[in-house]
């Protein structure tokens, strides 16, 4: 590592300068096709390394040996929510830029390591304010102006996604290139507050609207009925008076106690669909 | 029944391997949604409103998010791609399009480890590109190979089920008994719970449940009266206290 290091030192005068230019490739290369080569071995990792080729064309511009090598340390495992996930791409790129101009310290496993530590972390946090939060609030608003037959629900929602996700990414890429090392602290530190607060405020709001969306769109009712006299009962009348929202209530929190028994999602859709099929035939539906 | 004819069946194809391919790059992923790609589909079926109704039907299968790292367990993708052409093709009421794209939910997440697993060969193109320090090879196999593959696994697959699937669904549809239909129907309605379920399970805060109960009793009592900007700002207020109290519970300073 350091022999290699020294090498591409002793070539450069000046100091190697990612320009603002391919820190933006780099940016449209990861957002726009992350998931294109995504294997089980290395999720996004494939697309990881192609989008630091940009960076790796001005750092190790004259060494071919160095860019393999800087392609092959980048392409492991990797997989996390990919618009906030940028800060993890900016950090590494100022931290390919100050291991090209010689800071030996920086190794290839350190970064291996800062990677995988911070993608999970990123995920947490990435999920919980915006794809927890802004994409239920998203769809709350416009799949029912979509259910109506206006096309501005299905553009609106496009559009409303697209943006915050670019806008997000590209916050969280500058931040993460201008900051460095310096963001982890920034971010990780257990005493920043801020953003711990921010997290459990978002997850309250999630929780919230996540509860009144199940309400207004998990609705299973029973169609059995009996005739007493001149009327007709059904049992879901029934249920209905005595133990309000029990059906659609009881089957998501039955799902959540599955899950939690680590019972794999596509056996307990399995499931519900056999059950369903075996209450229909004895008419409970 | 008017059918899907044969360029129909084709642009339905070559749109699911483009955005399987992240064609529209940053928009991509959205197009997971049936909510967005109702409106193309229905445009290439010659109804983007129709088309559109019923992405929003299907999304209703699952409002949830999806958290990174979890397997897929209902691909909306390909149960609209092939039950929004389909319905729009025979005529299908909303109830019977939610009914029959429910089994399509679950295989596309049986096609899925298909796609990722060919994928490795992408991967191991990607491996002598390094190698051989060749950029040019390795945006081919990050970003082109992928294509051919979902061409393959997932292009095919999807134009012999609209192409030659119509005529058996219109034989399916007539012959279908009653209880089986119900059935399906039913379905429809219990599945969007599934995706509610994965998102308590991941989030893992148990000491949050409460906040979901509430949400959900003031939507079962008041849904007619409220809209969701009104739970909104209810559940942002009420994080906003939540909020407040622990910080005053901590000591004082956010």
């Amino acid at each position: 590592m350091m022999e290699e290091s020294k090498n591409v030192n002793s070539g450069a005068k000046e100091q190697l300068k990612v320009t603002r230019g391919a820190l933006i490739r780099s940016f449209l290369i990861w957002l726009n096709f992350y998931a294109t080569c995504h294997t089980y071995q290395r999720m996004y990792g494939c697309t990881f390394a192609a989008s630091m080729i940009p960076v790796f064309k001005i750092l190790y511009k004259n060494n071919k040996e160095e860019f393999a090598a800087a392609l092959k340390r980048h392409d492991g495992f990797y997989i996390t929510e990919p618009s906030t996930g940028c800060v993890i791409n900016g950090i590494l790129i100022s931290m390919e830029e100050q291991r090209a101009n010689g800071a030996e310290e920086i190794t290839g496993e350190s970064m291996e390591v800062l990677k995988t530590s911070l993608m999970g972390a990123i995920a947490g946090f990435g999920d919980t304010i915006f794809t927890g939060t802004l994409r239920p609030l998203g769809l709350s608003v416009f799949v029912p102006i979509a259910m109506t037959g206006n096309i501005i629900g299905s553009i609106g929602y496009l559009l409303f996604k697209t943006a915050a996700r670019t806008v997000n990414g590209a916050f969280w890429m500058n931040r993460g290139y201008k900051l460095g090392t310096s963001a982890l602290t920034d971010l990780l530190s257990s005493g920043n507050a801020k953003i711990r607060v921010m997290m459990e405020g978002a997850s309250v709001l999630s929780m919230f609207v996540m509860g009144a969306m199940a309400a207004n769109y998990v609705k299973p009712t029973l169609g059995l009925s009996y005739t007493s006299g001149e009327t007709v009962i059904t049992l879901q009348s029934v249920l209905d008076k005595a133990l309000p929202g029990i059906l659609p209530l009881g089957v998501t929190m039955l799902i959540y106690f599955l899950l939690s028994k680590k019972i794999n999602p596509i056996k307990i859709i399995l499931g519900i669909m056999v059950v369903c099929l075996i209450c229909s035939a004895f008419g409970l539906f | 029944m008017s059918g899907i004819s044969l360029l129909q069946a084709s642009m339905v194809t070559l749109f699911y391997v483009a955005i399987t391919s992240r064609v529209f790059g940053i928009a991509s992923g959205n197009f997971n949604f049936p909510l967005v790609t109702g409106l193309w589909l229905g445009w290439i079926m010659g109804d983007p409103v129709t088309g559109t109704m019923l992405g929003a039907v299907l999304q209703t299968l699952n409002m949830a998010p999806s958290i990174v790292g979890f397997t897929v367990s209902m691909d909306l993708q390909l149960a609209s791609v092939i039950a929004i052409p389909m319905a729009m093709a025979t005529g299908m009421d909303t109830e019977t399009i939610l009914a029959f794209a429910v089994p399509f939910t679950v295989i596309g997440t049986f096609m899925q480890p298909v796609c990722r697993t060919a994928n490795t060969f992408a991967a191991s193109i990607c491996d002598r590109a390094a190698a051989e320090a060749n950029a040019g090879k390795y945006y081919f196999g990050t970003l082109i190979v992928p294509a051919f593959i979902n061409i393959i696994f997932r292009g095919i697959p999807v134009f012999l089920a609209l192409y030659f699937g119509q005529y058996a669904m219109e034989y399916i549809l007539s012959v279908i008994p009653e209880w089986l239909m119900i059935g399906f129907i039913a379905m429809g309605k219990v599945l969007p719970a599934v995706g509610f379920g994965i998102f308590l399970y991941s989030l893992k805060r148990k000491d949050l449940l409460p906040f979901f109960f509430l949400g959900f009793y003031i939507m079962y009592f008041g849904s007619g009266v409220l809209s969701m900007i009104g739970i909104t700002i209810f559940a942002s207020i009420i994080a906003v206290l939540y909020v407040q109290n622990l910080i005053v519970r901590e000591g004082g300073k956010p």
